[in-house]
């Protein structure tokens, strides 16, 4: 794996510029040099980074592999047969969109085809002694304040950003599409940074975001079984909503988490504080 | 946390709504944050006024605290303090029950 990175440094070293052209402005332009052992050293910083991250999570460290070799093979192609790294080939930003598009696309090829780790409970199925005729209600919540932090700051320069541009001037350094992806980001951010969860007779209902929209609801009837169970972020491929459906996990932070187990197959794992106690009341207010 | 209604409870809803939260704090199911009162009102199925009384009514007895932006906290200790409230507030409805008065029952609990 490691040849492959080191093949393009080995065949091209003579055809090289010492220092190589490392970092390309918005407009494409280079603007910015490292010497060449270090420049070409870089991926494979990166490819080792993956590969430390991904060792619980594959797609993490395919994800790095790729993203690694499009990068060396972009800086070697644009320092190629140049004399001096200012006079590198120009990259556009959207180079970068779509070498992050193709690594994403490798990582979630690998989580469709690597085998699915298979999912031990943690704990029994609890139950809680409440007397039939008797109500009982169970609300939690959970915030991740510094992605809460991260997503506003997103959210707010995008917005400025995209107000500078106005309705049809080009006078913005930033072009309306990274402002506009500034925006999304900060928004799906936000969703996932603060929810609160809460459980009835009427089932469960996960308020997603700081305004609590949207909801999402499941039926007691839905749902199989409650646990609780301890689940890492690099378990199961970062922060957010993660997964497909029907195995997601909605991931705040390391630790207890909520999981409902669905009739049929799949799970949805819920980061909330006091799970226990939820999946408790779920249980028994499934077996009533 | 976790919020127990009684089955057949004669009293008012927000007398509920307070008792179920009086347990929780006393049980230590609540967060140190609780939840805001439209959470709970969506969570109890009622009207968040009613919620809000019940939260007024706790503040009262000393178990929360309320601050300006940054929500509602439960007062440090206020576990046992709600435990015993509930207690006495049985111990009075059990009285009245038969027939004696709040003055008789403190008279009573001054002759111990």
């Amino acid at each position: 794996m490691a040849l492959v990175l080191a093949l393009p440094a080995a065949v091209w070293w003579g055809s090289l510029p010492d220092p190589m052209a490392s970092h390309w402005g918005v407009g494409g332009e280079p603007d910015g040099s490292l010497p060449r052992a270090a420049a070409l050293a870089l991926p494979f910083a990166v490819a080792l980074l993956g590969l430390l991250a991904g060792r619980r999570n594959p797609p993490i460290a395919v994800f790095m592999y790729v993203l690694a070799v499009l990068l060396q093979g972009m800086s070697v192609w644009a320092n190629l047969d140049r004399a001096d790294w200012r006079d590198a080939r120009h990259l556009p930003w959207w180079a970068v969109v779509l070498m992050i598009g193709l690594a994403t696309l490798a990582g979630w090829l690998a989580t469709r085809l690597a085998p699915r780790r298979e999912d031990v409970p943690d704990g029994p199925v609890q139950t809680l002694d409440l007397p039939p005729g008797r109500h009982a209600v169970w609300v939690s919540r959970c915030t991740n304040v510094p992605m809460l932090a991260v997503g506003y700051v997103f959210l707010g320069a995008g917005a400025v950003a995209l107000l500078i541009v106005g309705p049809g001037g080009a006078a913005s350094p930033v072009p309306p599409i990274i402002a506009i992806t500034g925006v999304v980001i900060g928004l799906a951010g936000l969703l996932v940074s603060t929810i609160r969860v809460q459980v009835s007779e009427r089932g469960v209902a996960v308020a997603y975001g700081p305004l609590s929209f949207p909801v999402w609801r499941r039926a007691l009837p839905a749902i199989a079984a409650a646990r609780t169970e301890d689940i890492k972020p690099t378990e199961v491929g970062g922060w957010g909503l993660r997964g497909l459906p029907p195995h997601t996990t909605l991931m705040l932070r390391a630790g207890e988490c909520l999981v409902l187990e669905y009739p049929g197959g799949g799970r949805f794992a819920i980061s909330v504080d006091d799970a226990a106690r939820g999946a408790a009341l779920i249980n028994t207010l499934k077996n009533r | 946390m976790l919020l127990r209604l009684e089955a057949d409870d004669p009293r008012p809803l927000h007398e509920q709504v307070a008792g179920a939260l009086r347990r929780a704090i006393a049980e230590g199911s609540a967060p140190e944050r609780l939840p805001t009162a439209r959470d709970l009102a969506a969570a109890f199925d009622v009207n968040p006024n009613t919620v809000l009384r019940a939260l007024r009514e706790l503040r009262d007895e000393g178990l929360l605290e309320f601050r300006r932006g940054r929500g509602i906290r439960v007062i440090p200790g206020a576990g046992r303090r709600g435990e015993l409230l509930d207690r006495i507030r049985e111990l009075v409805r059990d009285a009245e029950r038969a027939g004696h008065t709040r003055a008789d029952l403190i008279a009573m609990i001054e002759a111990m």
